[in-house]
């Protein structure tokens, strides 16, 4: 007959606390590294963000001072146009294309009222295109 | 016997005690650098990292009346070297080579000198500062102007090959560079600006007299700085922005202007006066349409500046504008019932000696109306009819009409002229004064006058700034115009007078070359003796005007054309109508205003077809 002996209540209660003493341990274990993989996560989405952060701040940068330099070559563009729109440069140009303009005959010009759709609405479309001669002739 | 474990505790105990004051040490340390003197080392370490950039608005500019850029800021950059960058000599004259290629106002030289790594040290006044041995003091040469105001491609292109063939130590800096794409027009009345380190310094004109409007707001950024320079997103940032000068709105017309320049560059290669000058006025509104002198100048080439060229002449210049003054008190006399138009006037047949001094026309008449001494010009005609009015309301008359007053256009070197009170009137005073003698007058004071003749009598305020604009915010101040001052009692006066005016460019008249055909053109000729100090009046020197509106009886503009010893011909008539003339058909052109076809000589109908 194969006697053994059996467990003593307090030894099973032992080995019983034993087991779930170590259950408790892995758990913790588990729980803590579970914990430090959330906190790694964090740290790593807050590294990126802050890469993204940093790498959108230089391209904001990067465009802002493409924008500047931009702004900077209309400004020449609209400066050179002025010169350009001078009569000290056209004259010499229609001197040298032979363009033969003169100035109009004050009879010969008109001034258009040009208005803004929402503005042409209100008005009848007759009126738009009206040509409005600047004085009357003769004496007042 | 001690057992070891009691004497690992005495070792304890022992480094215990010896860590104590370390420990105790320390904590009194970090109590004083984290509390006690927390600001100081706060502040210590935050100058490393903070960082202060100053930035800069642009100076205002100048439009013309209808937004036409007068003068603006060009964008450039400004092109500066670090030569102890350049390590070899090999580097130096690869860089000197690429400078002369690109940026020829230099050549590979002169680039070269620049980029030596040293130099020799210089006071602020320039002397070579000498070190004990009494040798020259050698400096690192960490700085050196390449070019001042490079253009936009030029530094775009002499980035990117130094960025390609590794050539470092050039640095790049944004800034403008004040600008006149108009060339010469207005010169004398734009002014100009000096660069004085970085800032533009106004010298004279307009730039000069808006100086403070104009000049724009340093903006100032302080924030704390990453390892390359970039602003940190936390931490302090204080941002004061930079804000632009306040532009200025003339009321001149750039084609008006235009036409003006090009009539006076004919007349003055013409005539070859010492000096020219016209301006063209609305005398409705006082708005001044026009204003040119010659001799000018470039702005954007000061080789052509000088001193003279550079004044502004229309408003401190003052001469005696001899027949041109006559209708004022010729006006006033008729307003107030001295005269009327068919007064008759004895002329002396051309020489009269009041008070022992001769007077003399310069044709001979007997008999002549009043209307008839203003179409004839007559001295001695208007200096009857000013004795008739007396001293006192000739002086009346003259100061009605703003003789001896400022304009207040926006010229800080505008004079007054000169009209004396009556207490330094001699005898002759009341005879000479009223034909434009002994008395000074600026063009512009002339033209004031004449604006309140052609406005119906009403003197209005003339006008150069028609507005001024904030562009940070948009707002526009327009600058207000007080009501016009009605110098007539009686619009009868005035027309009468206006009346006599036309006979002038008509035949007959002294300024028969002004009539334009189609129009009647109101005006008065002005041939003055020219009074030198110390000289007292020079033979063969004169003052030539000629000043009118039209059409006479609903003036689109005040017109004066003075010409400062003009050679070959000095009458007014001859030299100053015929301006007037071709300037004023062109500007009547431009601003559309019709002929009136009754006064057309030939075929008046067709022409009003």
């Amino acid at each position: 007959m194969n006697i053994q002996p059996g467990k003593l209540k307090k030894q099973r209660r032992s080995s019983q606390h034993a087991a779930s003493s170590l259950g408790a341990r892995l758990g913790a274990v588990i729980k803590f590294a579970l914990f430090l993989g959330v906190i790694a996560a964090f740290l790593n989405i807050y590294i990126y963000l802050n890469q993204k952060i940093s790498e959108t701040e230089l391209a904001i940068r990067k465009t802002g001072s493409q924008i500047d330099w931009t702004e900077r070559e209309i400004a020449q563009l609209r400066i050179r146009r002025e010169e350009l729109s001078s009569w000290e440069h056209i004259r010499p140009k229609i001197a040298q294309f032979n363009l033969g303009l003169r100035e109009p005959a004050p009879g010969q010009v008109g001034r258009m009222a040009l208005l803004s759709p929402r503005q042409a609405e209100l008005v009848p479309l007759e009126a738009v295109a009206t040509v409005h001669r600047t004085r009357t002739v003769g004496r007042n | 016997m001690q057992s070891t474990n009691d004497k690992i505790r005495i070792r304890i105990r022992l480094i215990a005690i010896a860590l104590v004051p370390v420990v105790i040490a320390l904590a009194v340390r970090l109590y004083f650098v984290q509390v006690a003197n927390h600001e100081h080392y706060l502040e210590k370490a935050r100058a490393r990292y903070t960082t202060t950039r100053i930035t800069t608005g642009k100076r205002g500019e100048i439009f013309d009346v209808h937004g036409n850029l007068l003068v603006s800021n060009a964008p450039c950059i400004r092109i500066t070297a670090d030569p102890t960058h350049l390590k070899t000599d090999d580097l130096r004259q690869r860089m000197a080579h690429l400078l002369a290629l690109l940026l020829p106002e230099k050549n590979y030289k002169q680039y070269y000198d620049q980029l030596t790594p040293s130099r020799i040290k210089r006071d602020d006044k320039g002397n070579v500062v000498l070190d004990k041995d009494g040798k020259p003091e050698v400096l690192q040469n960490r700085y050196t102007v390449i070019a001042r105001a490079a253009s936009l491609e030029t530094a775009a292109k002499l980035r990117a090959v130094t960025e390609r063939s590794k050539l470092p130590g050039l640095f790049y800096q944004d800034i403008y560079q004040r600008t006149y794409p108009k060339g010469p027009l207005m010169s004398n009345v734009l002014g100009f600006t000096n660069v004085v380190g970085d800032d533009d310094v106004a010298q004279a004109g307009l730039e000069k007299y808006f100086d403070s409007q104009m000049t724009a707001r340093l903006g100032r950024e302080t924030y704390e700085r990453a390892r390359a320079g970039r602003p940190l997103l936390y931490g302090t940032h204080i941002s004061e922005e930079a804000r632009d000068g306040r532009n200025i709105y003339l009321t001149i017309s750039e084609p008006i202007q235009s036409i003006l320049e090009e009539e006076l560059d004919a007349s003055f290669a013409q005539w070859k006066p010492v000096t020219l000058y016209a301006a063209i006025v609305d005398p409705k509104t006082g708005n001044v349409l026009a204003m040119a002198q010659r001799p000018t100048f470039n702005p954007n080439d000061r080789s052509t500046y000088s001193d003279e060229a550079g004044r502004t002449r229309i408003a401190e210049d003052s001469f005696e504008p001899g027949s041109i003054a006559k209708p004022i008190s010729i006006g006033k006399a008729l307003d107030w019932g001295v005269v009327t138009p068919n007064t008759s006037i004895d002329c002396e047949h051309g020489t009269w000696i009041y008070l022992g001094k001769p007077l003399r026309d310069s044709h001979p008449y007997d008999t002549l109306t009043v209307s008839g001494v203003i179409q004839k010009s007559s001295n001695i005609g208007t200096a009857k009819v000013a004795l008739m009015l007396g001293p006192e309301r000739v002086l009346r008359a003259l100061r009605l009409f703003g003789i001896g007053t400022k304009t207040d256009l926006p010229f800080r070197t505008e004079t007054s002229g000169y009209l004396p009170g009556l207490s330094k009137w001699d005898g002759l005073s009341v005879t000479r004064f009223p034909i434009g003698y002994g008395i000074r007058v600026t063009p512009l004071q002339m033209l004031r006058a004449y604006c309140a003749l052609a406005n119906n009598g009403k003197m209005p305020q003339l006008r150069l700034v028609d507005r001024v604009e904030d562009p940070s915010t948009g707002v526009v101040e327009r600058i207000p115009s007080p009501e016009p001052v009605q110098l007539f009692d009686h619009p009868e006066a005035h027309r009468q007078l206006i009346d006599m005016m036309i006979r002038v460019t008509q035949e007959g008249g002294t300024a028969f070359k002004a009539a334009i055909p189609g129009y009647e053109v109101a005006g008065k000729t002005g041939t003055s003796r020219k009074y030198v100090t110390g000289r007292g009046y020079v033979p063969g020197k004169y003052f030539s005007s000629f000043i009118g509106f039209v059409p006479a009886h609903d003036p689109a503009f005040v017109m004066l054309v003075t010409m400062d010893e003009p050679t070959g011909a000095y009458y007014a008539a001859t030299v100053a109508a015929p301006t007037f003339k071709r300037v004023a058909i062109r500007v009547l052109r431009h601003m559309n205003i019709p002929p009136d076809p009754a006064l057309l000589p030939e075929n008046p109908k067709k022409t009003a077809e």
